[in-house]
């Protein structure tokens, strides 16, 4: 019965972040499988398919709402911190393979009060290989998502000897807002409660047409079982919605969660619990304003 | 890293104070200083600028408060979200009931819901078939388990599980021997059976009808209790589901060359059900479309 997720991206390094975010908020309960965007057809394959922003409309052309979640991926502060420390005024290169993302993490930056640097997006999947190397030459900061600017993309044989030997590149690693991470735990939930209620079904008709006591007697222990499975994952999304909070503030950080209230709790009031909880945060933030 | 450390880097950024910080949440300057300290060293930076009177954020306090007001935002949304499943925390789920259903099966998954939302209240609510429908249309009631879809206009069936019939004989009945019985066999027996209203006396009609007989009624009731107790003492035999009376007390067994009859769940067509209705409805109809 284990729940199979397609985690999409634009390519394979991206597939393999939104698998690692994925796991940051639900663990290794499930299997997951890096896919490629364009090379999803239909939806039959798998439970749920995920993907961030960037990809969310092609997808929703081709998967249902009900199967479909869209992430939205939003680096720590610690990654905006260290580019606030760039000295202005300086031309900062967002390395990324979509224009879109690269904007979107530029917009960020401003919302921040990043002020008198001057972005420059590079999008080297929709550019030219030798625009995009060019550009490098001349850059003297690179910042970015840090699966891309890392081993797999930037630092690959491709791009790295055209990289400055004096450049300060800056990565960072994504993660769901809690919106988002919240919404995928709800539409997980929802296929969780499906399957158990097919496999519950197709026990209880068992049941019905049992006739031995010790038979019936097995068939009620793996009932009681399946039911049991999913109460106990619920400390865990405590846990890991909290993590997906605290990763929003650093990735290092962690906050411990109070696991004494769910014991025995569903997903839905596990979720709904960890929100209160921060929601009293979020009174006090906007109390005080 | 603890959420109170968040509240009272919220708290002095608004105050521009420690010593205010602290008199507003009510703990020590010292629990406040310390809490701050150890957020600073987990961020590895400096987030307010002690060297001034009144405290003032450092750049990196500034961008890491701006950044914790969109995570607050997104906190926001998602309570705001989320709203709608809360309302699943509570509630009184109206369920009408076809008489003599046994619902072995979905009591199963009935469980599992409420296993699932245990602060919802079922309530069940015994009707004619009739009765039913017009609850389903006046709203009375959510939704309900019926045998047979009557094919009204105004209400939606979905199938949920096969029901099979049996006869169910006094202990001391010539027949009890039999591993099976068929309606042609059944042709001199007194017959208790349940009312006209009741969707599976139509059923059960029709399996006569089918046979070009009538079955010979002595007692209507749609009272299982009163039925099982009738047939003890030998005022008649029964056609039921299977599972529905005591086999301890009568022989059951199962009827010859019948159909399986189908139990249904039923709801207002177009009606817009409560969160909880609704989610308990898909949950019945998916759960036994696989």
């Amino acid at each position: 019965m284990k729940i199979k997720i397609a985690a999409i991206g634009s390519n394979l390094i991206i597939a393999n972040e939104i698998c690692t975010v994925i796991r940051n908020i639900v663990g290794d309960a499930y299997a997951l499988q890096p896919i490629i965007a364009k090379t999803i057809k239909s939806s039959e394959k798998f439970d749920l398919y995920v993907c961030a922003v960037t990809q969310g409309e092609a997808m929703a052309t081709i998967i249902p709402n009900d199967k479909l979640v869209v992430l939205d991926l939003r680096p720590s502060a610690s990654f905006f911190i260290d580019i606030s420390h760039i000295p202005a005024p300086a031309n900062i290169y967002i390395f990324n393979s979509n224009l879109r993302y690269a904007l979107l993490l530029k917009e960020m930056c401003e919302k921040l009060h990043i002020r008198n640097l001057n972005f420059i997006p590079l999008a080297y999947e929709d550019m030219d290989l030798e625009a995009v190397r060019t550009c490098l030459g001349k850059a003297k900061y690179i910042v970015g998502v840090a699966d891309l600017v890392g081993q797999n993309a930037l630092l690959s044989t491709l791009y790295k000897s055209y990289i400055s030997e004096d450049v300060t590149i800056i990565g960072c690693n994504r993660v769901a807002t809690i919106d988002t991470a919240c919404l995928f735990l709800n539409k997980l939930q929802i296929i969780l409660n499906l399957k158990m209620g097919q496999k519950i079904a197709v026990l209880a008709g068992k049941l019905q047409k049992s006739k031995s006591s010790h038979k019936t007697l097995r068939i009620k222990t793996m009932l009681d079982m399946i039911i049991r499975r999913q109460t106990k994952g619920s400390a865990m999304i405590k846990q890991n919605l909290l993590k997906s909070f605290a990763s929003q503030i650093d990735n290092q950080i962690f906050i411990s969660a109070d696991n004494s209230q769910t014991n025995g709790a569903s997903m839905e009031e596990s979720i709904i619990s960890t929100l209160n909880t921060l929601d009293h945060l979020n009174i006090a933030f906007n109390t005080q304003k | 890293m603890e959420l109170k450390q968040l509240e009272f880097f919220l708290t002095i950024s608004h105050t521009k104070s420690f010593t205010r910080a602290a008199e507003q949440l009510f703990v020590s300057q010292p629990s406040i200083t310390a809490g701050i300290k150890k957020l600073e060293e987990e961020l590895g930076i400096l987030l307010f600028d002690r060297s001034k009177k009144q405290i003032i954020l450092t750049r990196e306090g500034e961008i890491f408060y701006r950044h914790i007001a969109i995570v607050m935002q997104d906190i926001a949304k998602a309570t705001e979200k989320m709203a709608a499943i809360k309302d699943l925390s509570e509630g009184i789920l109206n369920i009408g009931l076809s008489p003599l259903i046994t619902l072995t099966a979905v009591s199963y998954l009935l469980a599992k819901f409420h296993n699932i939302h245990p602060t919802l209240t079922f309530k069940f609510i015994e009707n004619s078939m009739q009765g039913l429908e017009n609850s389903l249309e006046q709203e009375k009631i959510d939704m309900a388990f019926v045998f047979g879809a009557n094919m009204s206009n105004n209400i939606e069936y979905a199938p949920l599980s096969c029901e099979i019939l049996s006869v169910y004989l006094p202990l001391f009945h010539p027949l009890c021997k039999k591993s099976s019985l068929s309606l042609q066999e059944l042709r001199n027996e007194v017959f208790i059976l349940p009312t006209y209203d009741c969707g599976l006396r139509c059923l059960i009609n029709k399996l006569f009808q089918a046979m070009h007989q009538e079955p010979h009624v002595s007692f209507e009731t749609n009272y299982p209790q009163l039925i099982q107790n009738l047939i003890t003492v030998g005022s008649g035999i029964t056609i039921l589901p299977t599972g529905l009376l005591d086999k301890s007390i009568l022989k059951e067994i199962p009827l010859d060359h019948t159909d399986e009859i189908l139990l249904y769940i039923a709801k207002k067509k177009d009606r817009m059900l409560s969160y909880p209705a609704q989610k308990l409805y898909d949950f019945l109809k998916n759960s036994y479309s696989a």
